[in-house]
């Protein structure tokens, strides 16, 4: 079976159609074809042409490059000009030639403020970075506010406690020495962030997730943190300053400092305590001096110590008061003599019930906070921690990684825009067709 | 010839092939192309838009878009009068649209300037009658017509501009070249 040609036309309209070309050509045609070639002919005689003024003025503006209006001529000559440019090449820059350096001009400013902004924020150059107030002090600060999350209000000691629960206890005397804490599982939380962890990521998330029990109130929490600094050898002494002020800041206390200082390097350490309520605070600020080598923290539920330690004092005072009044009703000087020695043990248990639970309440009022200042050197970095060529090219190569970031991070947000302008640009040529082939549609007059 | 090291011997003569891409066809010969369809650029935007001052506007626009996008010919889609009078067809189309929202085009009169004696005087009477049919067919037959009698492009180059296949082009031609017989005849 032979296939029919899709393009071939029909037999009449093809020898109509080569008797159009033959007649144009000025070839013999076949008789059958006699008028459409002269119709041809005819047509092509009354075409319409311009006049000479018309093919002067066109002749005109094809040597004055067609400028397309005259205001804009006359802009376009004399910014050429300016620029030392042919006007003439000047003006054969279209839209699609000045995109490229706009998109390009664009381009940079966008990566030249990103650096910016962020070499801005990040302080520079230096080793350290110290950044702004985090989230977790503003958070900790609402804390602050709403009441303290290490001693809670509840666990106020009730020195003078009803006698009748007093004296229940004091009948088991013979057993208070069972110390409470081994009965309440210390919950501790730990996290280690990893030692070469950026600085930024340290100060931004708390590296310690507390068990839900321990930030409730009512609950007494012994609470402690372990903090390691990295910085230069020369910013040491500055960094142990700051230690202190930031202690000072948060009313906390310097319980001991050592502080080995010396030109090629050097450390610190520092035992701090710090009001419970504020260590986020401290922590957080702490962060800031120096990077951040690792974090640790922990937290002891101890509130079944505390409340055993107090009602401990409660039931001593109430045994001692108890033995008083025996004592002033004592028939004899025997048992006077008894009673006075069972008073000096009741005292001295008191005293060391007293010390403990004192022991606790400072425990749970203020964090054990150990601070380590490391010093590093980088790789080619002078010993006195200035600037070296090493540095710079340190500072180059961040800030490259930097712009490359920023480009990618521009690029995944205009991926969707060019995706969707793909995908509507055919869409937009369409329409735009149509509307021309309408605007011919319409231009048709009514015969006449 | 020999070749006794793998190389040639004794030749004098040296084939040179231009290389196809962009630079090549970048080379277009503008001012060569402005003179040979100035006229036939006129014509075709005249019949179409029926007006001789816009004709010579619209002509001089079409001139300007296409030096300004002379980097995007590609001789591979077509010749330079096809894609010259693409341009030239889109401008003239923006112009009747441009006109459509301003004001009801007001087309010239058919030329029937009084005609000269003899065979001239036929010839001239036959193109006024062609020129008032052609002035009453719908406006895609009188392009067509203009594409091809006016502007004088090929079936192909015709395809090109109307965006159609060749076939296709030669319907059209053939039903314009119809209609305007039909309307030659009513005239007369």
């Amino acid at each position: 079976m032979r296939l029919r040609d899709k393009n071939a036309l029909p037999e009449d309209i093809a020898r109509e159609l080569a008797a159009i070309d033959a007649a144009l050509a000025g070839e013999p045609v076949e008789p059958a074809c006699h008028e459409i070639a002269e119709l041809s002919l005819t047509l092509r005689d009354a075409r319409p042409l311009p006049d000479a003024a018309a093919v002067e003025r066109l002749d005109t503006r094809a040597a004055d490059g067609f400028a397309p209006v005259e205001g804009a001529a006359r802009r376009v000559t004399a910014l050429a000009s300016l620029k030392g440019i042919s006007p003439r090449r000047f003006r054969t820059w279209g839209p699609r030639q000045w995109l490229l350096p706009v998109a390009g001009g664009a381009c940079a400013v966008l990566v030249a403020v990103a650096v910016g902004v962020s070499v801005g924020g990040n302080g520079g150059t230096t080793f350290d970075r110290p950044a702004s107030t985090t989230a977790l002090e503003s958070a900790q600060s609402q804390s602050d506010a709403s009441g303290s999350p290490g001693v809670a209000p509840g666990a106020a000691e009730p020195d003078s406690a009803a006698g009748a629960a007093a004296g229940a206890t004091a009948r088991s005397e013979g057993t208070d020495e069972a110390a409470p804490a081994t009965k309440s599982a210390p919950q501790t939380a730990t996290a280690v962030p990893p030692a070469t962890a950026p600085p930024a990521v340290g100060l931004a998330q708390p590296t310690t997730t507390l068990p839900q029990t321990l930030g409730t109130p009512g609950r007494s929490v012994e609470r402690g943190a372990q903090l390691r600094l990295a910085t230069s050898p020369g910013r040491l002494d500055e960094v142990s300053a700051g230690v202190l002020n930031v202690t000072d800041g948060v009313g906390g206390i310097v319980r001991s400092s050592a502080i080995d200082s010396r030109s090629t390097g050097g450390s610190a350490s520092f035992q701090l305590e710090i009001p419970s309520t504020r260590l986020q605070v401290a922590l957080a600020r702490l962060s800031q001096l120096a990077s951040v080598r690792s974090r640790n923290e922990s937290s002891v539920d101890v509130t079944e110590q505390v409340t055993f330690a107090r009602n401990r004092v409660v039931a001593l005072k109430a045994e001692r008061r108890a033995l008083v009044r025996r004592l002033e009703a004592a028939p004899s000087l025997e048992e006077t003599a008894r009673i006075r020695e069972r008073l000096r043990s009741i005292d001295a248990r008191l005293r060391a019930a007293r010390a403990q639970r004192a022991s606790l309440r400072h425990r749970t009022t203020y964090s054990n906070v150990h601070v380590e200042i490391a010093t590093e050197r980088r790789k080619g970095a002078a010993a006195d921690g200035s600037w070296t060529p090493d540095d710079a090219l340190g500072d180059a190569a961040r800030i490259l990684e930097l712009a490359l970031g920023v480009a990618v991070v521009a690029l995944a947000a205009l991926a969707p825009l060019l995706l969707a302008g793909l995908i509507a640009w055919p869409l937009v040529v369409v329409a735009r067709r149509r509307r021309r082939e309408r605007a011919l549609d319409a231009s048709a007059r009514p015969a006449a | 010839m020999k070749s006794s090291s793998g190389r040639s011997e004794g030749v004098n003569t040296t084939l040179s092939v231009p290389l196809p891409g962009r630079s090549i066809e970048a080379r277009l010969d503008f001012d060569r192309l402005y003179r040979t369809s100035r006229e036939d650029l006129y014509a075709y935007v005249a019949t179409l838009l029926r007006d001789s001052a816009a004709a010579e506007d619209v002509t001089a626009l079409a001139f300007e878009r296409a030096m300004r996008r002379q980097g995007s010919y590609r001789s591979s889609r077509g010749s330079e009068r096809a894609w010259l009078f693409g341009i030239a067809r889109n401008a003239a189309l923006d112009e009747l649209r441009r006109r459509s929202r301003t004001t009801q085009l007001a087309a010239e009169p058919v030329d029937e300037s009084t005609p000269a004696a003899g065979d001239e005087a036929d010839r001239s009477l036959d193109r006024a009658a062609v020129r008032a049919a052609l002035a009453r067919l719908a406006p895609r037959e009188r392009e067509v017509i203009a594409l091809k009698f006016h502007a004088g492009l090929s079936n192909g180059e015709l395809a090109r501009v109307l965006a159609v296949s060749e076939s296709n082009a030669g319907t059209l031609l053939h039903r314009a070249m119809q209609q305007l017989r039909k309307a030659c005849h009513e005239t007369a």
